[in-house]
C-alpha cells in the first residue's frame, strides 16, 4: 500500500470507530431514558388502587355528623344546583344537614338510603330518602367523597362513586337522583368510556332489608372510578 | 523514490489516535454515567416500593387511632423499614388539623436517626417518598371525641 493512503486509511478507521461508539452511546441513552418508567407507572397505579380501596374502608368508620362542615367551595359540580351556583352564585352543598346524624357512619346511612331500592321501580335508589322519611345517604356520600378525593380533584382527575345491584347475575345500576357522587356531572356511570387511564375499583356492599324482624341481605357492588378529566368523552 | 505524505511508522497513525482516544473516553464516561443513573433510578423505585409496602400496613383497616398503633408500629412497620434499609415516619392529621400546614398533625410511628426532628426543613435535604391517604381517626370536637375524616402520610427516605 502506498504510505500516503495508509495515513488516510488509519484516520478512516478512527472515525469509523468513533461513529460506532456514538451509535453505542445513543443506544445506551435511549435505553436509560425509558428505564424505570414502567415501574413508576405500576407503582402509581398501585398507589391509586390502594387509595380507592382505602376510601371504601374509611366510609365505614367516619361518623356522618363530622362532615357537616364540608362546603362546595363555589365549585358548581359539587353544589345542590349547578345552574344556581353558576348564575346567581348561590353555591350550597347542604352538608350542614348532616350535623344531626350522630352515631351513624357514612356507609350505614348510604345503606339506609338504598334499603328501599327496587330494580323494578324507577325513581328509588340513592335519593336521600328511605320510604317517606329522610335518609341523606347520597348527600353523606357526596360530602365524604368530595373530601376523600380532594387530592385527585386538585390534580386534575375526575371521580365517580357508583352502586350496582346484582339481579340474576346481571349488574343493575342504582340510580342517583339529582346531583351524583362525582366531581364531573357529565358522567352517569363508571361503565362509560373515559380513556385508557381510567381506574376502577369494586367492593361488595351488602344491604339488609328487615321486615318484622326477618332480615334479608341484598348484594350490591360499590364502585369507584377515577380518570384524568381531559379524557372525559361522555356528553352531558 | 520520493514518499509523499509519509511521516514515519508512528507518525502515520497519529491522526487516527485522536478519534480512537475520544471514542474510548466518551464510551467509558457514558458507561459511568449510565451506571450512576441506573443506580439512582433503582434507588428511587426501591424507596417508593418500601413506602408502598408500609402504606399497605398503615391503612390496613381504614381506621387509625393514636393510642392503638404502637403494636403495628413495633411489630410490622419498623421491621419492614429495616428490611428495606430506609427511615420512615407516619404522620396522622386529624379532621381539625390545619390543612394549610404541610406537616401538621402528630407523629404516629417513626424510625429515624437519633434525635432527628421530622419537619419540612429536614426532609428537603433527603430523597423522600411520600404517600397520603384519607383515614378515619378520632377527632376532638366541641361535642366530644368523634370518628372523623383525617389523613395519614407515610414518608420514607434513605439512611
Amino acid at each position: 500500500m502506498r504510505t500516503g493512503r495508509r495515513a488516510q486509511a488509519s484516520l478512516f478507521d478512527g472515525i469509523t470507530f468513533l461513529t460506532m461508539v456514538m451509535t453505542g452511546i445513543a443506544i445506551i441513552f435511549v435505553s436509560l431514558s425509558g428505564y424505570g418508567s414502567m415501574q413508576n407507572t405500576i407503582i402509581n397505579r398501585a398507589h391509586m388502587t390502594n387509595y380507592l380501596q382505602n376510601s371504601f374502608k374509611t366510609v365505614y368508620y367516619v361518623e356522618t355528623a363530622t362532615l357537616a362542615s364540608v362546603t362546595c367551595n363555589d365549585e358548581p359540580y359539587y353544589c345542590d344546583s349547578e345552574s344556581a351556583c353558576r348564575s346567581s352564585g348561590n353555591c350550597v352543598m347542604g352538608c350542614d344537614e348532616l350535623s344531626s346524624w350522630t352515631g351513624l357512619s357514612v356507609a350505614e346511612l348510604i345503606k339506609r338510603d338504598m334499603r328501599d331500592y327496587s330494580s323494578a321501580s324507577a325513581g328509588t335508589g340513592l335519593d336521600d330518602t328511605f320510604g317517606l322519611s329522610r335518609a341523606p345517604g347520597k348527600l353523606a356520600a357526596r360530602c365524604a367523597f368530595k373530601e376523600i378525593f380532594q387530592s385527585f380533584s386538585t390534580a386534575g382527575y375526575s371521580y365517580m362513586v357508583d352502586f350496582k345491584k346484582i339481579v340474576g347475575g346481571i349488574n343493575v345500576q342504582v340510580p342517583q337522583k339529582g346531583m351524583r357522587i362525582t366531581n364531573n356531572q357529565k358522567v352517569t356511570s363508571c361503565e362509560q368510556e373515559m380513556g385508557k387511564e381510567k381506574l376502577v375499583v369494586n367492593a361488595p356492599f351488602k344491604v339488609f332489608k328487615c321486615t318484622n324482624g326477618d332480615c334479608v341481605g341484598e348484594n350490591f357492588i360499590m364502585t369507584a372510578c377515577v380518570w384524568p378529566t381531559r379524557e372525559t368523552t361522555a356528553t352531558p | 523514490m520520493k514518499r509523499r505524505g509519509f511521516i514515519g511508522p508512528i507518525g502515520d497513525d497519529i491522526p487516527s489516535i485522536f478519534p480512537l482516544m475520544a471514542g474510548i473516553i466518551l464510551f467509558i464516561a457514558t458507561l459511568i454515567y449510565a451506571n450512576d443513573e441506573f443506580n439512582s433510578k433503582n434507588a428511587s423505585i426501591n424507596l417508593r416500593k418500601a413506602g408502598l409496602d408500609m402504606a399497605y400496613i398503615v391503612i390496613e383497616k381504614g381506621y387509625v387511632n393514636q393510642g392503638g398503633f404502637e403494636e403495628t408500629c413495633k411489630n410490622l412497620l419498623v421491621p419492614s423499614a429495616k428490611k428495606n434499609n430506609v427511615y420512615f415516619a407516619v404522620m396522622l392529621r386529624d379532621c381539625i388539623a390545619d390543612a394549610s400546614e404541610s406537616f401538621a398533625g402528630s407523629e404516629l410511628c417513626s424510625l429515624t436517626e437519633k434525635d432527628d426532628v421530622i419537619n419540612s426543613e429536614y426532609l428537603t435535604k433527603k430523597q423522600t417518598s411520600i404517600y397520603n391517604y384519607p383515614i378515619a381517626t378520632e377527632c376532638e370536637t366541641a361535642t366530644g371525641t368523634r370518628v372523623g375524616l383525617g389523613s395519614v402520610s407515610i414518608i420514607t427516605w434513605y439512611k
